[in-house]
């Protein structure tokens, strides 16, 4: 079985340094053959499979919160009258993208926040949620968030956020329930440097609570594939900003 | 140095070098072991599914009055007779519920207005002389009431795409306009009007249609919460269907509490029934004397809003 990477690497230096102090070489080129072969083995690592850092990231775990926010792809009014649901588009989108906000927040607090992952802790998430539904969100913290696994994730990178919403109107037209329907892709990195593709797919019932929406049940799947160890590169080209 | 010396050595790192690049590329391609044994270990793979409902607070059941108007296009919706009465009794705690039909004709009590059939007590008061006339026959307190005329009845129905009723004998009626096999079928409004109206067909009259009127109830139930559990985003469609058509005393935001508990509650857990009696004749005009056997059936009802099978009278058409 081949070592360990890091002890790979030493063992390509000592190789070369056993070799040095024999009796063929002087000292000189001792060490100029060391620092060719270390170069060229280096060269022949990266350049033939070795983890190199994907573009972009760090080796190192990275403190920042990668931008992301949810991209609102149509927001349908319904009311509660006989008035037309076109009249109310209006408010409808300003519903969806308050409540957007809220759901931004929550994927934030529940996967991108390497802070909260680290602890596995995710109260900030949980605040999100109406009072009746704090509790059972966290039972579900498996699916609603990176979980108990988030300490041993290096890196977690948006891919995709994409959020389409129906908002329930009261008899004046004031919006009073918003069902946003969501889909959102990620990266994830472990600390060994295996990736996969996270997949959270869902939807989320959002009420105003003393002036803010908050969510008050949900219905969310998640569906995690695995990389391969070499996989491509992610973008986080589909986080609007 | 010796002739060729130089030569030797630029041989050797030649060699030393390729040995070196070989030996790195083959350690960078290959995944080592440890890496690829922890890959799956580290990351949640695989499908999960987490769903919460909101539903109310268990510790007390749930009344509600349902009203089918018997007023025309044009007229007061709620001054007119009620042509269906129905209390609904939600317990809430184990995702149970029964449905407990009057016939209009049942000869009571109306609160303030003396003794007259159930339906007159809408022309007298509205939906609250109802509410009260109810109460006042079963001692349970109603805590909200819901109203629809006809034309508000198929709308609605029309709305949620029609609901899948089970016909539950042949019936052809050329008043109500009914002409239906006995079995499943999607009933849009004014087929599901007519299956409610039908007073002929039912071999027991009006208890008969009282009882089919419980069935459009289960079955708007059934579907309601197929359609929840595929696609939770209908709930709106039935809130709003429910709200453009009926007219209630229930504030919005508890017709979504409502729904959310309607979600959990399993049809096969629900009883429909139709209060006993017999039919007779008071001031010249054809009544309903409700029976003594109804008092169980309001007792057990009022505990918790279901009636347990002990007590639930036997099918007015099929026994």
């Amino acid at each position: 079985m081949p070592a360990a990477r890091p002890a790979t690497l030493c063992g390509v230096l000592a190789t070369g340094k056993h070799r040095a102090n024999g009796r063929r070489f002087p000292t000189f080129g001792v060490a100029v053959g060391a620092a060719v072969t270390l170069t060229v083995a280096v060269a022949g690592f990266l350049a033939l499979g070795g983890r190199a850092p994907l573009p972009g990231r760090t080796e190192g775990p990275s403190e920042e919160i990668p931008p992301f926010e949810f991209e609102l792809r149509r927001a349908v009014a319904v009311p509660t009258t006989d008035a037309k649901a076109t009249a109310f588009r209006a408010q409808a989108e300003a519903a969806a993208r308050a409540a957007g906000r809220v759901l931004t927040d929550l994927y934030v607090a529940a996967f991108l926040d390497p802070a909260n992952r680290r602890e596995a802790s995710y109260a900030e998430a949980w605040e999100l949620f109406e009072e009746a539904a704090r509790a059972a969100a966290e039972q579900d913290a498996d699916v609603l968030t990176a979980g108990a696994l988030g300490p041993a994730l290096e890196e977690i990178l948006p891919v995709q956020g994409r959020l389409a919403a129906k908002v329930l109107l009261d008899d004046r037209g004031h919006p009073v329930l918003v069902v946003a329907i969501v889909r959102f892709t990620a990266e994830a990195r472990g600390e060994d440097g295996s990736t996969a593709a996270l997949l959270s797919t869902g939807q989320f019932f959002l009420r105003k609570d003393g002036g803010a929406w908050r969510i008050s049940s949900y219905d969310v799947e998640r569906a995690d594939r695995e990389r391969p160890v070499a996989g491509p590169s992610a973008s986080p080209s589909g986080a609007a900003t | 140095m010796r002739p060729g010396a130089a030569a030797k050595r630029a041989a050797a790192l030649g060699l030393a070098g390729l040995l070196a690049w070989v030996a790195g590329a083959s350690l960078g391609a290959a995944p080592s072991g440890p890496r690829a044994a922890a890959a799956p270990s580290f990351l949640q793979v695989g499908r999960a599914h987490a769903e919460f409902t909101p539903v109310l607070d268990g510790s007390e059941p749930i009344f509600v009055v349902f009203i089918g108007s018997d007023a025309r296009p044009g007229q007061a919706v709620d001054g007119e007779r009620a042509d269906s009465i129905h209390l609904v009794g939600i317990d809430p705690a184990k995702g149970r519920a029964s449905i407990l039909g009057f016939p209009r004709d049942s000869w009571v009590e109306i609160p303030g207005y003396g003794t007259d059939k159930i339906n007159a007590s809408m022309v007298y008061g509205g939906p609250e002389a109802v509410v009260a006339t109810v109460e006042a026959l079963t001692g349970i307190t109603v805590d909200y009431w819901a109203l629809a005329s006809f034309e508000g009845f198929q709308a609605m129905v029309n709305d949620v795409g029609g609901l899948v009723v089970d016909v539950p004998y042949p019936m052809s009626d050329p008043y109500a306009r009914t002409n239906f096999e006995p079995g499943p079928q999607r009933l849009h409004g004014h087929d599901a009007l007519a299956f409610a109206r039908d007073r002929h067909s039912p071999a027991s009259g009006d208890f008969g249609r009282s009882e089919n009127q419980g069935r459009l109830i289960l079955a708007a139930l059934a579907q309601f919460r197929k359609e929840f559990a595929k696609d939770p985003s209908r709930l709106l469609t039935w809130v709003a269907a429910g709200l453009r058509h009926v007219q209630t005393d229930l504030g919005i935001r508890e017709v979504l509490d409502l729904a959310f508990t309607a979600s959990r509650i399993n049809p096969k857990r629900v009883e429909n029934m139709v209060v006993p009696g017999s039919t007779g004749m008071e001031g010249g005009q054809s009544v309903v004397f409700l029976s003594s056997a109804a008092i169980p059936i309001y007792r057990d009802m009022a505990d918790d809003g279901f009636v347990s099978k002990a007590n639930v009278p036997p099918s007015p058409e099929l026994g």
